[in-house]
């Protein structure tokens, strides 16, 4: 007898069923409820439901964090591309095989550190009393104590820190799996270094460029922890906005809801980013379609 | 409490007084975040978990309890005891101890009902005006003071207190109040009054001014600035409490921090809210490289009196390492020490003599005269209380666009 084909992925849909769907579910499900007076003992209510909840998260306060989410999210992912691309690159084509393992040892370092600690080093060096803020006042480039910390910026640099990584990794497996052959052969054809970069590089590195890009938007949307270590309260996200909801206002009605348009902001903006890349990518094969004719007897 | 690892981390990016300060705090923070996320932070926030019991040690408190063995969960604020004697504590007595840390009593209360008994400490420590609402909700167990021999060393102004009759739920742990601290630097005038600190906010210190993130703390900057009691539930004042923090202080705020004191030499503020005790442990880590650049004051025409209190959870495992610890931390020279690190009157018969006596720093932050008293207001949990909240809620929100 053989065991029917589905067998392997059982443990994999037991553990997303219970832990992703199901709570994801009740989240869903409260995002409708509403907070009790918190002297009942109950952290939410579900005996009337509305979609008030939704109302007050995109309401006009809390709809400003998430615009500035959505711009450190997509400004962050699109710095990493282009910090991660060139880096990845060298390292798949310029490296010697030698040293490539020792180099791609070290991108994956920072990740044997706690995330929360990478991130607080952070904080000493831009405090106003700090090291760089030292450095920038002796040399005479500023005259001021250092103004980064607790500000967008501050997080926006944070969340590039964090998540270069995972950028990086994925871009410098496709870039690896490159046959250097077919540059080679793009060149003899004729092709410009640029020229070969954009029309054979690149689009044969695409799925590492979509998996890095959805690798590090996806999680960088829902990050709390660089907003809350590095953010003050200039440089809020969503992600921290629902964690206060639910550990510290306890309005967990009203964090469902926010956690419920998180999603719904993440997954619409990669919808949006996959559409106009499908129709870029129509576009450039139309306008290079080689159209062979018929040798003329 | 939040030595060893995080020290070890952080020496090697910043100098060791700075390291140890900034680490500190920010793993304050942090401990919000690592909660949340997995404890992923517990090591670094537990105080000598990793110091052996001292095997054998004869017990030298004067308790009759003796030794006590496991670990003993708190569930405290930041930087409120001494490190040293939580490890007198352990050597002592043989239990180990870890801490983890809130920012405010709502937050300790929504966590702690969240969790519904299982969220595992032994020991918490609520404001008074809190006790009620714990005692309601079934947090809290009821104390046999028999078991706290020392219970006798407290003046008996901070014993039976409206809130907890006869103790049967608390023990004062210390009092304090509120005020500023502000640099020099940046504020040219002087700050004696809650408006100035709102002028002063909105002018020179706009884009560098913290405030404590606590709600009610928060709305008392509007409330004592206009002689209202802070403890209103006219709902008109609680609308121009509104009005007036969320559209027109939080503009100006750079961070919600309950510790901006021990952040002080990091100088990331030019004007914060500050409870006594913390201001003072930043003017002591400032002291001496810039002893004339922050001031203190307190709240004024009126502020806050606060008295946070020993609790034992109803889910305590560990109840007689519960009863050691605050019969332990009520000798007169077990207080007077960790007065010396925290800064705040522990309301121990004797102990600001003792103090004075000591030639401690800054002794006018912890020790209040009559005519100051007499501006403390004690704060209250009332049906304004979800409003405060939601005010708070706003105000972050809001100083973040």
């Amino acid at each position: 007898m053989k065991a029917p084909r589905f067998t392997l992925a059982i443990p994999a849909w037991i553990l997303f069923t219970l832990f992703f769907l199901i709570p994801v579910g009740f989240i869903a499900f409260y995002s409708f409820g509403y907070k009790p007076f918190f002297l009942t003992g109950l952290t939410i209510a579900t005996d009337k439901l509305s979609f008030s909840n939704y109302g007050d998260a995109l309401s006009g306060t809390f709809l400003e964090t998430f615009k500035g989410t959505l711009q450190i999210s997509i400004l962050g992912t699109f710095i990493c591309l282009l910090i991660g691309f060139p880096f990845a690159y060298w390292l798949a084509v310029r490296v010697s095989p030698k040293w490539r393992g020792l180099l791609l040892g070290l991108v994956i370092v920072p990740f044997w550190t706690n995330f929360l600690v990478r991130t607080i080093g952070w904080r000493i060096l831009l405090a106003p009393e700090g090291p760089v803020s030292g450095i920038l006042r002796a040399i005479g480039i500023r005259d001021a104590p250092l103004a980064v910390l607790d500000t967008r910026f501050a997080v926006q640099l944070g969340v590039v820190y964090n998540y270069l990584p995972l950028m990086i990794l994925p871009l410098f497996v496709a870039l690896d799996r490159l046959e250097p052959a077919l540059r080679e052969a793009s060149k003899d054809l004729g092709a410009s270094r640029w020229k070969t970069m954009r029309q054979v590089t690149i689009p044969l590195a695409m799925p590492g460029i979509v998996a890095g890009t959805l690798l590090v938007f996806i999680p960088l949307s829902g990050d709390y922890i660089t907003a809350a270590v590095l953010g003050g309260a200039k440089g809020n996200m969503v992600g921290r906005m629902v964690a206060d909801q639910f550990l510290v206002a306890q309005n967990w009605a009203l964090g469902s809801a926010m956690a419920m348009v998180l999603i719904g902001m993440i997954l619409l903006t990669v919808g949006l980013f996959a559409l106009i890349g499908l129709a870029a990518r129509a576009v450039i094969q139309r306008n290079r379609r080689v159209t062979l004719q018929e040798v003329p007897a | 409490m939040t030595d060893r690892d995080d020290e070890n981390v952080t020496r090697i990016l910043a100098p060791q007084s700075t390291a140890q300060r900034v680490s500190r705090r920010l793993f304050i923070q942090g401990g919000a975040v690592a909660l949340f996320s997995g404890s992923v932070l517990l090591a670094a926030c537990s105080s000598d978990s990793d110091a052996n019991p001292s095997a054998g040690g004869a017990p030298t408190g004067s308790t009759g309890s003796g030794e006590v063995e496991g670990q003993l969960n708190f569930y405290h604020w930041a930087e409120y005891d001494d490190p040293k004697i939580f490890k007198q504590f352990t050597d002592e007595f043989g239990a180990t101890t870890k801490i983890d840390i809130y920012a405010s009593n709502e937050e300790m209360i929504a966590k702690l009902n969240a969790a519904q008994g299982t969220a595992g400490y032994d020991i918490v420590v609520p404001s008074g005006q809190y006790i009620p609402q714990m005692v309601q909700l079934g947090l809290l167990s009821e104390l046999d003071l028999a078991k706290i021999p020392n219970f006798k060393n407290l003046e008996t102004q901070y014993t039976n207190q409206p809130w907890d009759p006869n103790n049967l739920h608390s023990v004062c742990k210390d009092w304090g109040s509120t005020g500023w601290i502000y640099d020099t630097e940046a504020i040219d005038g002087e700050i004696n009054t809650w408006s100035d600190f709102i002028e002063a906010a909105k002018g020179p210190a706009s884009g560098s001014l913290s405030v404590l993130d606590a709600p009610a703390d928060l709305c008392g900057i509007y409330f004592w600035a206009n002689g209202i009691d802070w403890t209103t539930e006219d709902q008109a004042d609680l609308d121009a409490c509104q009005e007036f923090i969320v559209n027109e202080l939080a503009p100006h705020i750079k961070a919600f921090d309950s510790y901006p004191g021990i952040a002080l030499t990091q100088g990331n503020y030019a004007l914060s809210q500050v409870w006594n005790g913390d201001a003072r442990q930043g003017l002591i880590a400032v002291q001496d490289k810039d002893p004339e650049r922050y001031k203190w004051g307190l709240g004024a025409p009126k502020t806050e009196l606060w008295m946070d209190n020993w609790c034992i959870l109803a889910e305590a495992e560990n109840i007689n390492a519960a009863y050691a610890w605050i019969n332990f931390i009520l000798q007169p020279e077990v207080s007077l020490k960790d007065l010396e690190f925290h800064g705040y009157n522990t309301g121990i018969k004797g102990v600001q003599e003792q103090a004075e006596a000591a030639d401690l720093p800054y002794l006018d932050l912890i020790f209040f005269d009559e005519a100051q008293v007499a501006t403390f207001e004690p704060g209250a949990v009332n049906s304004a209380t979800e409003k405060l909240v939601s005010i708070w809620d706003q105000a972050k929100a809001e100083a973040g666009t």
